[in-house]
């Protein structure tokens, strides 16, 4: 707890709450715009914190991820349109209560469950940190390749649609990685002779191109028939009914979420999901679920925000981004050259507790800012997408180019965004593309240290127990749902039989 | 039912992962590839074009199976919209260093603002430009200190 009031200090201090504050704002202000969610908001406004030091930098971007969130939620509730996989639970009952009028309730309960959420995400963090950072300083190299491997196989396991495609993913995010100077000796490798190309290309440019300038593209193609119409807000104030109803659904989607965010590959989305599967089995109303029950709402709501507090864990006690929002973090810390692990808690805790106290922070400036606030955001949805985009790409491309003050990091953006726009014709996810293009640097590296370690790999492996419960884990994850697969289909053929 | 659509996706996506993976073999090739225990700078990406060479050959081989309906497909009209959007930019990318920042960008605000009005001359988008212009160089040159270039072609460069 001491190391969390430590973090307040540093998060209340006026720069950093103005910092925070700019984060939430901005972030809300790109979140609400339809087809825009938090990576692709974080991803453009990556770019402005470059100038700032780094805990003032990790709370804007910490601001702008709540506050992008929160965007989403809003637009979900008021034209149905989410920001990002996380609010899609968040359309089925809360666009329906703003179909009967409540607009401004559901609204107003999903700030009530974010605040909750994150109120119980910052002590959940407060207390789970310090236990796992000293398990997690014993890793060795091989521990940490064992512990990047789970990532990526719990990323198949819950990626959505073709894992053989995700895989592809996979790979090529691993290739682009490999780009710039080799991590052992230094040699340029696919560099093309091009001597913009030799330290690789910046998480910033993939990132803003592939899933930021991807998205404009993509809603670019989608002028003529994209049509919104908002629904009137109502009151802000939920009734007495709505708030005795939403209560124990927001606790427990901040439990669950925050469990559920711990783990690689979980986070806000499938808390949403779960969360809103749990209150379907606990309401005494079911039939209202898709019909407008606010519990379909709290639930999910204070689910995600718990979610991305948990995800925060694995990204800054372990160094490991459970999903592409934290991957961009880590790609953030990078850049401020910071590096997240179990040192970081040792070296740097102003960062990691600034960021933690920041969380709390950020989640009460967004009831404060964000409610009163509502009318303006529905106002700028209002705005045709036709002329908003092109001050969207502005603001991508001079972020780009103020990187490294230079044109090439624009031309490399364009490409990256027309790869991102292609991959989505394609029906690829982009996902599981930037989770490996940020690990694969310390994947490729922690590999090649072990192989040089390990002269009889088997009896290397044997002596790591760490590393080996990790690998049978992630074995687990894999063998577990081919099983039950089998099971089903063996149920099926039993079920025609007896037919 | 699978659309023509997404067979026509699933062939292209298998092949351009086939392609790409081709490229990338053959370009670790020419990197040291080292020993077991040492690996050189082109292992590892070798081991990863040929996964993705044989992941993307899986792909094509399986039949497509029936993706999310797009329900917003823009079609050739939307395609031709972000192809201009992307020359766009890329001429805003060469000309930056050259008519700098307040030009290039004014040339390419006017485009986006012009491919927005689905109109080739506007006054809309002209006048829109220049005020996204002015707040663009208030906001970032002169509040935020970003160094946008003025332009080598008016020798202050």
């Amino acid at each position: 707890m001491e190391g969390l009031l430590g973090g307040f200090a540093v998060a209340l201090q006026p720069g950093n709450l103005v910092f925070c504050f700019a984060g939430a704002f901005v972030g809300t202000l790109i979140g609400v715009l339809p087809g825009l969610g938090p990576t692709a908001a974080i991803a453009m406004l990556l770019p402005l914190t470059i100038g700032l030091d780094p805990v003032s930098a990790i709370i804007m971007i910490a601001g702008i991820y709540y506050g992008a969130s929160y965007g989403g939620s809003t637009t979900a509730i008021l034209v149905k349109i989410p920001g990002e996989a996380q609010s899609v639970v968040t359309c089925l009952d809360g666009y329906k209560m703003a179909q009967q009028g409540r607009a401004g309730s559901a609204i107003a309960i999903a700030a009530i469950g974010s605040f909750v959420a994150g109120t119980v995400g910052a002590l959940a963090i407060g207390l789970i940190s310090m236990p796992l950072v000293e398990f997690a300083v014993r890793f060795g190299p091989a521990e940490n390749l064992a512990l990047l491997l789970l990532g990526f196989i719990v990323i198949l396991v819950l990626a959505k649609g073709n894992v053989v495609k995700s895989l592809i993913m996979i790979c090529a995010g691993l290739l682009l990685s490999m780009v710039g100077q080799d991590v052992i000796t230094g040699q340029p490798r696919f560099t093309l002779g091009i001597p913009e190309l030799a330290d690789g290309f910046g998480v910033v440019v993939v990132a803003m191109g592939i899933f930021g300038l991807g998205e404009v593209f993509d809603n670019v193609e989608k002028f003529r028939t994209r049509d919104m119409q908002a629904v009137p807000v109502g009151s802000l104030m939920p009734t007495k009914e709505d708030l005795k109803r939403s209560s124990m659904p927001i606790l427990r989607g901040s439990v669950l979420g925050f469990l559920i965010g711990l783990l690689p590959g979980g986070g806000a989305t499938l808390a949403s999901f779960i969360s809103y599967g749990v209150e379907k089995k606990f309401t005494k109303h079911p039939e209202e679920f898709g019909n407008g029950a606010v519990e379909g709402v709290a639930g999910p709501e204070a689910a995600n925000n718990a979610g991305a507090a948990g995800s925060f864990i694995p990204l800054l006690a372990l160094g490991l981004p459970g999903n592409p929002v934290t991957a961009l973090l880590l790609g953030a810390l990078i850049v401020h050259n910071v590096t997240p692990g179990p040192l970081m808690i040792q070296e740097r805790p102003e960062i990691f507790w600034g960021v933690v106290a920041s969380m709390y922070v950020g989640n009460v400036m967004l009831v404060l800012l964000n409610l009163p606030l509502i009318g303006v955001w529905v106002q700028l949805l209002k705005v045709p997408y036709r002329a908003l985009y092109a001050a969207l790409i502005l603001f991508m491309i001079i972020g780009a180019y103020s990187l490294n003050n230079n044109p090439t990091e624009v031309l490399l953006l364009l490409v990256f965004g027309v790869l991102g726009y292609v991959l989505r014709k394609l029906s690829f996810d982009t996902a599981p593309l930037i989770l490996a293009f940020v690990l694969g640097g310390p994947i490729e590296f922690n590999l090649r240290q072990t192989m040089m370690l390990a002269r009889e790999p088997v009896e290397y492996l044997m002596g790591r127990p760490i590393a080996l419960t990790i690998l049978a884990f992630a074995l687990l994850l894999i063998v577990l749902p081919m099983f039950s697969a089998v099971r089903q289909k063996l149920m099926v053929a039993r079920a025609v039989n007896e037919l | 039912m699978i659309r023509p659509a997404d067979r026509v996706r699933h062939r292209l996506g298998g092949a351009a992962g086939i392609l790409c993976g081709l490229v990338g073999a053959f370009a670790s090739m020419q990197l040291p590839l080292g020993n077991a225990r040492l690996l050189g700078p082109g292992a590892v990406p070798l081991v990863l074009s040929l996964a993705m060479i044989g992941l993307s050959a899986a792909m094509l081989l399986r039949p497509a199976k029936p993706e999310p309906a797009d329900e917003e497909d823009g079609g050739l009209h939307g395609a031709a919209m972000v192809g201009i959007v992307v020359l766009l930019i890329a001429a805003f990318g060469f000309l930056l260093t050259r008519i700098g920042f307040l030009l290039s960008g004014g040339l390419l605000m006017y485009g986006l603002y012009a491919i927005g009005e689905e109109r080739v001359l506007s006054l809309g988008a002209l006048v829109k430009a220049v005020l996204s212009m002015i707040a663009a160089y208030l906001l970032f040159v002169v509040a935020l200190s970003v160094n946008m270039p003025a332009g080598s072609l008016w020798g202050y460069y």
